[in-house]
């Protein structure tokens, strides 16, 4: 996939990240406020995502995003063995 | 801990053979500082071909047994040797962490590919001890090989 596989990305105000193809941006990425991970929403790909108000941020919409652990959070307990990678 | 020193880390000419637990290159953190990737850059130093391949980065819970890896080099001379070890090869595989995507892409053989973080949106690896993010092949129509350059901080 090159430039023309992010034709349907949407614009995004306040990205995660940017994607750049042969050099040119066509793409932004969102982040999952609870897990870090990145992805490029998709207009008119029926992912469902998720939306965390208490940290007023997207999330990747997965099962383990639903309660509200912030990445921040996250990362301590796993530093502190209370969670497993 | 303050993250302010940046390194760069390349995997050359690896083959995107489709694999759940072999990884194409892992960064693996240290205890003492996380290492957070803010910058990655792919695409295929084989004879270009209109080929996709689909690479996502997940998570690796322990680090294997490295049998080869980068160096990798600071961007200030000045700066110590990183804390992170940038494998290539394993006699033993690390374990990688199922469904524990954090990044993924598909890009054409012929198209080189960027990722850079915006500020607050880096790649995190936790300061556990073989805590670690790899970077998988999950798709493609036809094998080739890949180079794969990666900036992080730490």
């Amino acid at each position: 996939m090159g430039a023309e596989g992010y034709r349907d990305a949407q614009f995004e105000r306040k990205p995660g990240g940017h994607i750049l193809v042969d050099g040119v941006e066509v793409a932004q990425t969102l982040q999952c406020c609870h897990c870090g991970g990145h992805w490029v929403s998709r207009r008119g790909s029926g992912i469902i995502r998720g939306f965390c108000v208490r940290c007023m941020k997207p999330t990747c919409g997965g099962i383990r995003c639903d309660p509200c652990i912030p990445f921040e959070k996250r990362l301590e307990m796993m530093e502190k063995g209370l969670i497993k990678l | 801990m303050a993250a302010n020193r940046a390194y760069f880390g390349v995997r050359t000419g690896v083959t995107n053979t489709t694999s759940a637990a072999n990884p194409l290159f892992g960064i693996t953190g240290g205890t003492t500082a996380r290492v957070s990737i803010y910058d990655i850059i792919s695409g295929s130093d084989a004879t270009p071909a209109d080929n996709y391949a689909e690479f996502a980065i997940r998570r690796l819970s322990t680090a294997g047994t490295t049998s080869a890896t980068f160096t990798p080099t600071a961007l200030d001379p000045a700066d110590p040797a990183a804390s992170a070890v940038f494998a290539t090869t394993w006699s033993a595989q690390p374990t990688v962490t199922a469904s524990s995507d954090i990044w993924s892409v598909s890009q054409n053989q012929r198209a080189t590919f960027r990722w850079v973080a915006a500020p607050g949106g880096e790649l995190l690896i936790p300061a556990t001890a073989a805590a670690g993010l790899g970077m998988m092949a999950v798709g493609s129509n036809a094998t080739a090989t890949y180079q794969f350059s990666v900036y992080w901080m730490e």
